[in-house]
C-alpha cells in the first residue's frame, strides 16, 4: 500500500548558477554587457539610460521621451518604424522609472540584421512629431483618469507622495500635466541624457561574436555626452496614518510601509528580505495564511522591499472589502507585532529558506532573466558576490536574528499607513 | 519542434514528458477537462470555486502549498470556460513532491467545512476586485449574456452573481468533485530535466493507484444562430465612454479559426496594426482599440473593444470600426501586410518556446484539443493563409446580424 502521508524527502537546492556577463566597450566608451547563454535562436537588446523621472525637470517628461522613440526619425515617417518592426517580426519596448530608461529590442535571430539599423535610427535619430506627440499625450490623460478612479492605484500614489514628501520619488503628474508637454521640451531632455557615457547596452539571448562589431557599428555613433547620474539618498520616512474616502467604493485599497534605512547588499538587508518573505512574500506567508487563507478579507495581499537608487523602503498592499477594512488593518498590525516579538518557529524557517532558494534558481533561468538579475544588481554598484552571499545568508541566518532585524525596522509606530475606500 | 513522448496509464490519466536538459526547473502541469462551461445555470461560478479549493488540503496533506513550498516550490492554478489548469514549478530534484501532492488532491480532497467557508469569501473579494470595483469590470458580465442566449459560454468563469458563490454548499462541492475530477479527466505533462522513464515510474506510482470515476459526458446546449443585430447601452460611474462589439466565429477545432485569429491580428497586432494606425494614430477617434479573439474551444467570439476620444460619441466610434470591417470584406489585404503578420507568429511562436511552464502548458491544451503534436503544426495552419481567404472570412464573420453590441456609457 502507497504511503501517501509521508512526504517525499525533499533535497535541498545547493547551488544557483549566476553567469558572468561578457563586457565590451564600443568606441565612443559605451559598455555592453553580453549574455550569450540561450538555446532558443532570440536577442533581447536593452539601452539603459541614466535617465528616469527622477532627473526630470517638470513631470511625465523622462516617460514621454522613451514612449516617442521609435515613432519618427530623420529618414522615416511616423508610422514608419512601427511598421518595420512589426514587419521583422520583433517588438520594441520602451519606460521609464524613477531612475532610468529603457528602450529594449526583441527580435528573433534571423531577423537581427534586418531590425538592427531600424532600431539603431529609432533610437539614435528620433524627432518627437508635435501631433504624435498630443495624441499620446491625450490618451494618457485619458488613461490616467480611468486609474485615478482605482482604489489600489489611487492608494500606491497616496503613499508614495507621503512617503517621499522631500525627494522628487514623490512627484506625480496630475491630469493637467498631460496639457503643456511640448517636443522641444522631449529634444532637450533626449539630448542631454540619451547619452553613451550615460548608459549602458545589455544584451542576452543567442549570439555570435560578429554581433559585437555589428553594435559597434550601430551604435559606436551615440555622442559621448556625460554621465548625469546622481544619487540624493531618502533614509526615512514619517509615521501618520491618512484615510481618503472614495463613494460607492465596495473595496479599500490598503498600503503600509516605510523607508528603511538600511545599506543595499549588506547583512541586515539580506535578513530584511527573508523576514519579508516570511511576513507576506509568497503564497504562504503570515500575511497569505492569516488575512486570504484563514479570515477571507482580501483575494490577495503581500508585502515587499523595493529597492531603488535613493531609497529603499517597505510596503504591504492589499485590496480588502470595505465592511472588513478596519478587521483586515487589525490583523496587518497584529502580524507585524508578532514579527517583531516573536520567533519564527524552525520549521516556518526551513520552508521559507527553501522557497526562497528554489525562486532564487527560478529568476535566474534562461538568458532574459539572468539578465536581469545581473542588471538589477550591477546598477546599484555590486556583482554577482552580492547573490553568493544572500544565498549564504539563506542558508545560516538564525530566528534570532531575524526578530532582532524586525525589531529594529518593523515597528508598527514608524509605519505610514494609507487607505483608500470606505471604513 | 518540441519533442514529447505521451503515455496513458490504466486509469486514463494522459501523460506527456517533455524532456529539456537546459534548466534547472520543472515544471509539473495538469489540465482537467472541465471549466464554467460545465456548471448549472444556477449554480454559476463554480468550476474556479472549486479551484480555489483544490488548495485546502486533501485526504492525507493538510496543506497543499506548505509541503511544495519546503521543496522549493509554488504553484498556481486558473479557470476558464473550458479548462481548469493547475501548476507547479520547483527544482527538478524535488519532482516526486509534486506527484505526491497533485495525485492525493485527485485521489480525495480534504473538503473541510473550514476551507469552503474561507473560499467562498476569498472568491467574492476577487469578484469585487476584478469585476466590481474597477471601472469596466462588469464588461464581460453584461457581453457574454448578450452574445450568447443557449450555450454556458453566456456566463462568466468568475459566476453569474455574487449569490451563486454564497450559496454554493458542501453537498455540491462534492458532488462537482466526483464528477469532473477522475484520473481520465486529466492530462498531465511534466517538462524539464527528467527522462520519460521516470516520469513514467513516478506517474505509476502515484497516479496508477487512483481509480477512475464514472465518465462524464459533455452535452452541452447548441447556440443558435443569430440573426439581428443585439445592442446594449447602459450608464456607468466611469470617466470615459466605451464601446464594445462581439461577433460570433468558428470553434478552435475548425479551420475556420485561424483565419479569425489572422483578422484580429490584421486589425489590431503591433502598432502598425489597421486599428492603432488608422483609428488611433491618424484619425485620432479612439485613445485605444483593440481587437482579439476569444479563443475557446466550441464556437466563439470575435471581439472589437475600444475607448473613444473625448468628445467622440459612441455612434460615431461604432460607424468608424464598422467601416474598417467593411473594407475587410471589400479590399484585399497586401501580400506585406500578410507577411507582416505571419512574420510576427513566427516570433511569438518561438518567444513562446522560452518557458518551460509554457511549453507544459500548451502541449496539455493540444491534447486536450486531440493530439498534443499539434503544437509543432500551428505555424502550419496560417502559412498558406492568402489574402482571399481573409476576405472571404471577413464577409462571414462580420455580418451585423452577426453582432452584439455594447455602448458603455459615462455618467455624466
Amino acid at each position: 500500500m502507497l504511503d501517501r502521508v509521508t512526504a517525499p524527502e525533499i533535497k535541498e537546492t545547493e547551488k544557483v548558477s549566476y553567469i558572468e556577463p561578457e563586457v565590451r566597450t564600443l568606441s565612443n566608451g559605451m559598455k555592453i554587457l553580453g549574455f550569450n547563454i540561450g538555446s532558443q535562436e532570440v536577442i533581447q537588446l536593452e539601452f539603459n539610460f541614466y535617465s528616469g523621472s527622477k532627473y526630470q525637470e517638470r513631470s511625465l517628461i523622462a516617460r514621454y521621451v522613451s514612449k516617442m522613440i521609435g515613432e519618427a526619425s530623420c529618414n522615416y515617417a511616423p508610422g514608419e518604424i512601427m511598421d518595420k518592426i512589426d514587419y521583422y517580426g520583433a517588438f520594441l519596448q520602451s519606460d521609464s522609472d524613477r531612475d532610468m530608461s529603457h528602450v529594449t529590442l526583441f527580435t528573433i535571430q534571423k531577423q537581427l540584421k534586418h531590425i538592427l539599423p531600424v532600431f539603431a535610427e529609432a533610437l539614435l535619430k528620433p524627432n518627437f512629431p508635435e501631433r504624435e506627440l498630443s495624441i499620446h499625450l491625450k490618451n494618457g490623460k485619458q488613461n490616467f483618469k480611468v486609474e485615478n478612479e482605482k482604489v489600489g492605484y489611487r492608494c500606491r500614489q497616496l503613499f508614495t507622495e507621503l512617503l517621499f514628501k522631500n525627494h522628487s520619488y514623490g512627484k506625480f503628474a496630475d491630469e493637467f500635466a498631460y496639457d503643456d508637454l511640448s517636443a522641444p521640451m522631449l529634444v532637450e531632455y533626449y539630448k542631454k541624457m540619451y547619452s553613451a557615457s550615460n548608459g549602458l547596452i545589455v544584451v542576452a539571448g543567442k549570439f555570435d561574436d560578429s554581433l559585437y562589431n555589428q553594435l559597434e557599428k550601430e551604435f559606436g555613433v551615440i555622442p559621448i555626452g556625460k554621465n548625469k547620474r546622481n544619487s540624493q539618498k531618502v533614509l526615512f520616512s514619517e509615521a501618520e496614518k491618512v484615510y481618503e474616502e472614495k463613494p460607492g467604493a465596495i473595496q479599500s485599497g490598503i498600503r503600509i510601509g516605510k523607508v528603511l534605512n538600511v545599506k543595499y547588499g549588506s547583512d541586515e538587508f539580506f535578513k530584511l528580505q527573508i523576514i519579508n518573505t516570511v511576513f507576506g512574500g509568497y503564497f504562504g506567508s503570515r500575511l497569505m495564511s492569516n488575512i486570504r487563507e484563514d479570515k477571507g478579507y482580501t483575494y490577495g495581499i503581500g508585502s515587499a522591499i523595493v529597492s531603488m537608487e535613493d531609497a529603499i523602503f517597505f510596503f504591504i498592499s492589499a485590496e480588502v472589502g470595505v465592511d472588513v477594512t478596519n478587521e483586515a488593518l487589525q490583523e496587518v498590525y497584529f502580524e507585524l507585532n508578532r514579527l517583531c516579538d516573536e520567533l519564527v518557529s524552525k520549521e516556518e524557517l526551513v520552508m521559507v529558506k527553501n522557497y526562497m532558494l528554489g525562486s532564487m534558481l527560478k529568476s535566474s533561468d534562461g538568458p532574459f532573466s539572468m539578465a536581469d538579475k545581473y542588471k538589477s544588481v550591477y546598477f546599484k554598484g555590486e556583482d554577482l558576490r552580492f547573490y553568493d552571499r544572500f544565498i549564504s545568508m539563506i542558508n545560516n541566518v538564525t530566528s534570532e536574528e531575524l526578530r532582532t532585524v524586525a525589531k529594529k525596522y518593523f515597528d508598527p509606530k514608524e509605519m505610514l499607513e494609507v487607505v483608500v475606500g470606505k471604513k | 519542434m518540441i519533442k514529447f513522448e505521451k503515455f496513458t496509464l490504466e486509469n486514463g490519466l494522459t501523460v506527456i514528458v517533455h524532456e529539456d536538459k537546459t534548466t534547472p526547473i520543472v515544471a509539473f502541469n495538469i489540465l482537467y477537462d472541465v471549466g464554467a462551461r460545465d456548471e448549472d445555470e444556477s449554480r454559476t461560478g463554480f468550476a474556479h470555486l472549486f479551484e480555489h479549493l483544490m488548495f485546502g488540503g486533501s485526504a492525507n496533506i493538510p496543506n497543499f502549498d506548505s509541503p511544495l513550498q519546503n521543496a522549493g516550490g509554488s504553484s498556481n492554478a486558473f479557470t476558464s470556460n473550458d479548462v481548469t489548469n493547475y501548476y507547479d514549478t520547483l527544482p527538478v530534484q524535488n519532482l516526486e513532491t509534486a506527484f505526491w501532492l497533485e495525485s492525493d488532491r485527485l485521489n480525495q480532497l480534504a473538503f473541510t467545512d473550514k476551507s469552503l467557508e474561507v473560499q467562498r469569501s476569498v472568491v467574492i473579494e476577487e469578484f469585487k476586485q476584478n469585476y466590481l470595483n474597477q471601472p469596466y469590470g462588469d464588461v464581460w458580465l453584461l457581453l457574454r449574456p448578450l452574445a450568447y442566449k443557449n450555450h454556458p459560454y453566456k456566463w462568466a468563469t468568475i459566476g453569474k452573481e455574487i449569490e451563486h458563490i454564497e450559496d454554493a454548499t458542501m453537498e455540491d462541492v462534492k458532488s462537482f468533485f466526483h464528477k469532473h475530477y477522475t484520473p481520465q479527466n486529466g492530462i498531465l505533462c511534466v517538462a524539464g530535466n527528467v527522462t520519460v522513464e521516470q516520469v513514467k515510474e513516478l506517474s505509476q506510482k502515484w497516479f496508477g493507484p487512483i481509480k477512475s470515476r464514472e465518465n462524464y459526458i459533455r452535452e452541452l446546449p447548441i447556440e443558435p444562430k443569430q440573426t439581428e443585430l443585439r445592442k446594449l447601452e447602459v450608464e456607468r460611474d466611469v470617466p470615459s465612454d466605451a464601446l464594445y462589439m462581439t461577433f460570433h466565429m468558428a470553434s478552435r477545432m475548425d479551420k475556420r479559426f485561424y483565419l479569425a485569429d489572422m483578422l484580429s491580428d490584421v486589425l489590431s497586432r503591433g502598432k502598425s496594426s489597421r486599428f492603432t494606425k488608422r483609428l488611433v494614430l491618424e484619425k485620432h477617434l479612439f485613445t485605444e482599440l483593440d481587437a482579439f479573439i476569444t479563443g475557446s474551444s466550441d464556437a466563439g467570439l470575435f471581439v472589437v473593444s475600444g475607448k473613444p476620444m473625448d468628445g467622440v460619441s459612441l455612434e460615431k466610434a461604432y460607424a468608424e470600426v464598422r467601416l474598417e470591417l467593411e473594407i475587410l470584406q471589400k479590399e484585399l489585404i497586401t501580400e506585406y501586410e500578410l507577411q507582416k503578420i505571419k512574420n510576427k507568429m513566427e516570433s511569438i511562436n518561438v518567444f513562446g518556446e522560452m518557458s518551460i511552464l509554457n511549453k507544459a502548458m500548451n502541449l496539455c491544451s493540444f491534447e486536450l484539443l486531440g493530439d498534443a503534436g499539434m503544437i509543432n503544426q500551428q505555424m502550419d495552419n496560417y502559412i498558406n493563409i492568402t489574402p482571399t481567404d481573409l476576405q472571404e472570412e471577413a464577409k462571414k464573420i462580420f455580418k451585423e446580424e452577426n453582432s452584439s453590441v455594447l455602448f458603455y456609457k459615462a455618467k455624466k
